[in-house]
């Protein structure tokens, strides 16, 4: 029977290997190392009021340490425990001292780098990378992140060869070729860097930096019309690197409350409610207090078309501070879709009473007020909402749905062009302007804006629906 | 094989060191050379101690504030010194200490006339601007506050009159940068408000440290931006809100930064704005009273990776000197400062190539100015930095926030190299800082600043550099006498040109010295000077001997037609 080893696992089994060689007597061991390396934990000096997950987790690595002080592993892991978790001194100090003990492991030297860069010590964290590289010319994460530095640094000739030498070992990866295709940007390779962002937004659409680096490109050549609708994509996008063996230990020890928080906000984000839910159930048991995870959780919990949970989680956190309008907003959502119109126009007139300069508040008030045939107060909310967080292209989409009920074609088309706008990716703000745009008979504008959308997305069935209604019109 | 023995015995140091009592600090590069500034605070009669709160309580404006502002309020030909005081924001606080003028008496010295002046706003002060909005000639402030802004209008005599409400500019929100420009032209400066954050104690967060204990939010957290404030001068004393007719309604953001340039060179002034953590705008002045925000399409929205970065303090200069103003953006740490090369009809993400990335990515920069500091043709930078959250590991432990600023040398191939601002050991070289105002406060032409840190005493900085080269100024006044930002000049020596703006709203909350300033080759003079003022006009003056400030007046010179 075999089983299957964890990277640590096989460091230490490795550095168990070589042991004999030690005490059998290569000439360096004996005249350099008259005994093993041990060395004690990297220990919080200021643990503060660190998670109780953290502290916990901590512990325990620390403690293998101390069984073991003469184990690379457990200082590794010890180090990853405080990487995971953003103590970055200490996951610095910890990746050095396992190096220290096995420096045939070139990760525990990568991870050490990447930590000291985010303490601030750039140079020494390049000058480790380097060194690491150099030994570890197969790791496509390591080479890609001596790319992105060496590019941060203004070194693109240095970046094109660190990212070449990951593209051959991981080909076509989108997050390898947006970075190549920013350095040759840099080193004025226009021509080349089209042809590389090119591919790197065929191989990940849905890859953000892929699609700013095309947009990029396409805006430096001039192509300005071409390249909105990257560069819009690409806001807010997070660069990824490839994994290494380290990673996967690495992501199971994010135990702390922001961790645990940002993969929850994350999980929703993807259409996961019930992980989110399972997440911030977990959160809310550590820190039963915390009205912000029980409003999360309760948001959570409504997601997840669990209704009368999500109610029971609101009433918890309504408890601790009644004065929270997120609350009221989501009690007010719950209620909607319970088709409980009175009880939700009570809790969205007090999310606004409470959080009148948020636009979301108004934006559920009228949601409320349009489900209860109240276009017009409906509309009045909007534009509040509008007015306050001019940022979202949800809530000129909503406006634009209610000018249309309310007849206000003008109103309704400026509002949803503006939405494409803001989000000129969206298929269905688009498919809406086209629809206003031909039904207030403004159709050869309607026909532009379809074929703009019909060349962004040629084989969505929205576009054929469209093909075919403007065939009807015989156009 | 063998390196695993003989690497086990490297004596390698694992940075960085423990301190006495085993508490981790951090340490800042070494940066080997002559020091470039020497702090003439004590000598200056300067006392002010900025106090962000009598009681830490961690709401969110505490750790934002303040500026300063350099202003000749006597007409006197010296600079004088405004500083903004925060305070406390807590309602029944009796402890106002109130913001401060200083009166620059010469031979570096400052006496406090805020009393006799009338400019002790108790506001809760972010940022100022400094500008002749009434024409008179003679200059007024504008302050912003964490609640309504404060306008003083200069009598003339030594003393202002606090005018906000009657010229109707007493924005309620939290303002931060702030400035005058003539918008549309018509000889009346107008004013432009950037806000930051729709706050109030009760919005107020408990947020946490990684190690979990109290501390300061990020803006995001409240998720409430603002709108930018537009007022137009009518001239007559008073202003109108003209923030949706102008279009600024289309953006929301948490504005710190404001730069007023023209930036597509068409004579019309556009305006700027970082926002921290969310896309900042660029305004392009349509001409007619309309602005439209063309940042993303310009290359200055976000970050060459697409990420909207958490920007404070905002430069413009025309660093590469191509005569277009570029822009130079502080950011939180983490975060890398940017450089924004304008080429003309768009902006290139330029800091790779500036070497700015990896110096920076340690500090949350805040002010920040670009000038030839050391008089050599070439433009230096100097960074004032200051965290806004509690970070590990610290730089002091009596102040958890406080960071080294740091001072780069420009080199002709376009990259900055850091040399060193202050001697070793001089108190306060690390510290909260926060606004950073910029001036030849001693007319010696070189060019000083004065740092505000927060919660602790500001810093004059006097400039002490070696000089590589002779140098000349400017300043530049229309018909009545009056500054005129947003100007720009080519100043002709020989065969070389050099391009300066006038930038009064610079920095971080800040107002610099309103004069331009550049290095000349030693024996050489300024043989021509071109001058296009707001609005597209252009006149040529000139020839000036160098080693002082010459004043260039505003239908005084040559008239020129061609485009430069």
């Amino acid at each position: 029977m075999t089983t299957k080893q964890g990277p640590n696992e096989r460091a230490r089994a490795w550095t168990r290997s070589l042991a004999p060689l030690f005490l059998c007597g290569l000439p360096c061991a004996f005249v350099a190392c008259s005994r093993p390396v041990e060395l004690p934990p990297v220990v919080l000096t200021d643990a503060g009021q660190l998670d109780g997950e953290v502290v916990a987790l901590v512990e325990r690595k620390i403690k293998a340490v101390e069984k073991s002080p003469g184990d690379a592993s457990a200082h590794g892991s010890l180090g990853l425990a405080y990487e995971a978790n953003r103590l970055w001194q200490s996951a610095a100090q910890s990746f050095a001292r396992a190096a220290t003990i096995q420096p045939e492991e070139p990760l525990w030297r990568y991870h050490q780098a990447i930590a000291a860069d985010e303490v601030g010590d750039s140079e020494g964290a390049l000058a480790l990378l380097r060194g690491v590289a150099a030994e570890m010319p197969k790791e496509a994460g390591v080479q890609q992140r001596l790319g992105d530095w060496l590019q941060e640094r203004g070194d693109p000739a240095g970046a094109i060869q660190a990212f070449h030498r990951a593209l051959v070992l991981v080909p076509g990866r989108a997050e390898i070729l947006a970075g190549l295709a920013q350095a040759q940007l840099d080193a004025g390779d226009s021509a080349g860097a089209l042809r590389t962002a090119d591919q790197a937004v065929r191989a990940d659409p849905a890859y953000g930096p892929a699609r700013f680096v095309y947009g990029t490109v396409l805006s430096r050549l001039g192509r300005d019309g071409e390249a909105a609708p990257h560069l819009a994509a690409g806001v807010g996008a997070k660069k990824r690197f490839a994994a290494d063996r380290l990673d996967g230990e690495l992501a199971g020890y994010a135990v702390n409350w922001v961790s645990q928080n940002q993969r929850a906000t994350e999980s929703i984000a993807r259409g996961r409610p019930a992980e989110a839910v399972e997440l911030w159930q977990r959160v809310s048991a550590k820190r039963p207090n915390d009205v912000e995870i029980l409003v999360n959780l309760g948001g959570a919990l409504l997601d997840a078309g669990r209704i009368d949970e999500s109610l029971e989680t609101l009433a918890r956190a309504e408890a601790l501070d009644p004065d929270q309008f997120a609350i009221h907003l989501n009690r007010a959502d719950c209620h909607l879709r319970a088709n409980r119109l009175d009880q939700a126009l009570v809790s969205a007139k007090r999310a606004v009473e409470l959080g009148g300069s948020v636009g979301r508040t108004h934006e559920m008030l009228a949601r409320v007020l349009a489900s209860s045939n109240r276009p017009q107060d409906a509309y009045v909310e909007l534009k509040r909402a509008v007015a306050l967080d001019a940022r979202d292209p949800r809530l000129r989409n909503a406006l634009a749905g209610i000018c249309t009920q309310l007849n206000l074609l003008d109103e309704a088309i400026a509002n949803s062009q503006e939405s494409v706008r803001m989000d000129p990716n969206s298929i269905d703000y688009r498919q809406k302007t086209i629809v206003l745009l031909v039904r207030n008979g403004r159709v050869d504008e309607g026909r532009a804006a379809y074929d703009e959308l019909a060349k962004m997305a040629p084989n969505d069935e929205r576009v054929a629906n469209l093909r075919e209604e403007f065939r009807k019109l015989g156009r | 094989m063998p390196v695993c023995a003989l690497a086990a015995c490297d004596s390698r140091q694992e940075a960085p060191a423990t301190g006495a009592q085993g508490v981790e600090r951090a340490s800042a590069p070494r940066v080997e050379g002559t020091p470039w500034f020497e702090d003439a605070t004590a000598a200056s009669g300067i006392d002010f101690t900025h106090v962000r709160a009598f009681e830490q309580r961690f709401w969110f404006p505490e750790i934002m504030g303040a500026g300063a502002a350099w202003i000749d309020f006597d007409g006197d030909g010296r600079l004088d010194l405004y500083c903004v005081q925060s305070g406390d924001l807590d309602a029944a606080s009796d402890a106002r200490p109130g913001n401060r003028l200083f009166r620059n008496i010469g031979d570096g010295k400052f006496e406090d006339v805020t009393a006799a002046a009338g400019v002790g706003d108790t506001g809760y002060g972010m940022g100022v601007t400094v500008g002749d909005y009434d024409g008179d000639g003679d200059a007024d402030l504008y302050v912003t506050n964490v609640g309504a802004n404060v306008l003083y209008q200069n009598q003339g005599d030594g003393t202002f009159r606090d005018v906000s409400a009657q010229a109707g500019v007493a924005d309620a929100g939290w303002g931060t940068s702030c400035g005058f420009f003539d918008m549309d032209a018509d000889g009346h400066l107008d004013l432009f408000v950037v806000d930051y954050v729709r706050w109030s104690v009760a919005r107020e967060l408990p947020c946490k440290t990684q190690y979990g204990e109290r501390d300061y939010c990020a803006p995001n957290n409240f998720n409430a931006p603002s709108q930018c404030v537009l007022y137009r001068n009518r001239g007559d004393g008073t202003f109108a809100n003209v923030t949706s007719d102008a279009g600024l309604g289309a953006a929301f953001g948490n504005g710190l930064g404001l730069a007023l340039a023209d930036f597509d060179r068409d004579g019309r002034v556009d305006a700027y704005v970082s926002n921290d953590g969310n896309p900042n705008q660029l305004w392009i002045n349509q001409g007619d009273g309309r602005f439209v925000d063309k940042a993303l399409g310009a290359g200055v929205a976000v970050n060459m990776n697409g990420t909207a970065e958490a920007s404070m303090g905002t430069v413009p200069a025309d660093i590469d000197q191509n005569g277009f103003v570029d822009l130079f953006i502080t950011n939180l740490r983490g975060e890398t400062n940017t450089v924004y090369s304008n080429q003309g009809k768009r902006f290139v993400d330029d800091t790779p190539r500036t070497g700015v990335a990896a110096a920076s990515r340690q500090f949350t920069g805040f002010g920040n100015g670009i000038f030839d500091f050391d008089l050599d043709g070439v433009l230096d930078l100097l960074v004032c930095n200051g965290r806004v959250g509690d970070w590990r590991p610290r730089f002091r432990e009596d102040d958890r926030y406080a960071e080294p600023n740091q001072l780069f040398r420009g080199t002709q191939g376009g990259r900055f190299q850091e040399v060193p601002l202050l001697a070793a050991g001089t108190p306060g070289a690390v510290g909260t800082s926060r606004g950073a105002a910029f001036a030849d406060f001693d007319d010696d032409g070189d060019i000083d600043v004065l740092v505000i840190e927060n919660n602790a005493l500001g810093r004059l900085l006097r400039n002490v550099a070696p000089r590589q080269e002779a140098w000349v100024g400017f300043h530049l006044r229309d018909a009545r006498g009056s500054d005129v930002p947003g100007a720009s000049v080519a100043i002709r020596s020989g065969t070389s040109t050099t391009y300066r703006d006038v930038f009064v709203c610079s920095s971080y909350c800040s107002a610099n010295d309103p004069r331009v300033h550049c290095a000349l080759s030693k024996g050489a003079q300024a043989d021509e000077v071109l001058v296009t003022w707001v609005g597209g006009a252009r006149e040529a003056f000139g020839p000036f001997e160098a080693g002082r400030y010459h004043e260039v007046r505003q239908g005084s010179g040559r008239a020129v037609s061609t485009a430069r």
